[in-house]
């Protein structure tokens, strides 16, 4: 099962904005064969409809997400910036709230990321994000339990 | 029986976390409830038949209880939010 994950770190990332680090992860992403061209509207134009910023007890995370029809290959994305970018709280979208570690969660097919969101989540409460390839671990593990 | 719909952007992932979480409090409680899913945009036109909505945004156009569910993804207030949704059922 793992094998059909794919998990790529951005860590030590130096984004100043969302839409920067949405339009990097897009290209990077797209030159990778994961996401088709429209990946960056369509993950720009959800994030505005539906924020995806967590408070979370230990840190705040968001879990930008974009429909399977733009997505080829499903996996993680890991975004670990070194300043809090700003992002809308899913639960008030009149909050702004600061978020270091991102996680773009692509779906190649309408269901079953279930467990991919509920791993995501328990990011917000554990108490070190592991680094390198022990946090790809983490990500893979989670598709074998 | 009452009834809650648990609604989502997608009507898939999160709503589907949320409503087996639901299911498990409610399981252990011995409430007795039907929790479905759906997409936050198929709310309005489904409200109808259902005691409360527990969303992960805010909907325009509902007039049944509407309860903030984000709490049940991160852990925050979590039981705050379930005491709330049980005043409705």
């Amino acid at each position: 099962m793992s094998k059909d994950i794919e998990v790529f770190l951005l860590e030590e990332s130096n984004f100043s904005t969302q839409s920067e680090m949405f339009e990097s992860v897009s290209e990077t992403l797209f030159k990778k064969g994961m996401v088709n061209k429209n990946f960056y509207n369509a993950i720009t134009k959800r994030e505005s409809m539906f924020p995806t910023g967590l408070k979370g007890k230990k840190r705040n995370i968001a879990i930008p997400h974009a429909d399977p029809e733009f997505v080829n290959k499903s996996g993680y994305i890991v975004v670990k910036n070194k300043t809090p970018l700003k992002f809308k709280n899913m639960g008030n979208k009149e909050e702004e709230i600061e978020v270091k570690l991102i996680v773009f969660i692509l779906s190649s097919t309408a269901e079953g990321h279930m467990d991919l969101l509920q791993k995501t989540l328990s990011l917000t409460t554990i108490d070190a994000i592991p680094a390198g390839a022990k946090l790809t671990n983490f990500f893979e593990r989670s598709n074998n339990e | 029986m009452s009834k809650i719909l648990v609604a989502c952007a997608v009507g898939v992932n999160t709503s589907e976390i949320i409503a087996s979480k639901l299911r498990d409090i409610f399981d252990e409680e011995g409430i007795s409830a039907t929790i479905e899913t759906s997409k936050i945009n198929d709310v309005s036109g489904m409200q109808d038949e259902f005691d409360v909505i527990v969303s992960l945004a805010d909907i325009e156009g509902i007039n049944k209880p509407l309860v903030n569910g984000v709490g049940l993804l991160t852990g925050i207030n979590a039981e705050e939010i379930v005491n709330k949704i049980k005043e409705y059922l």
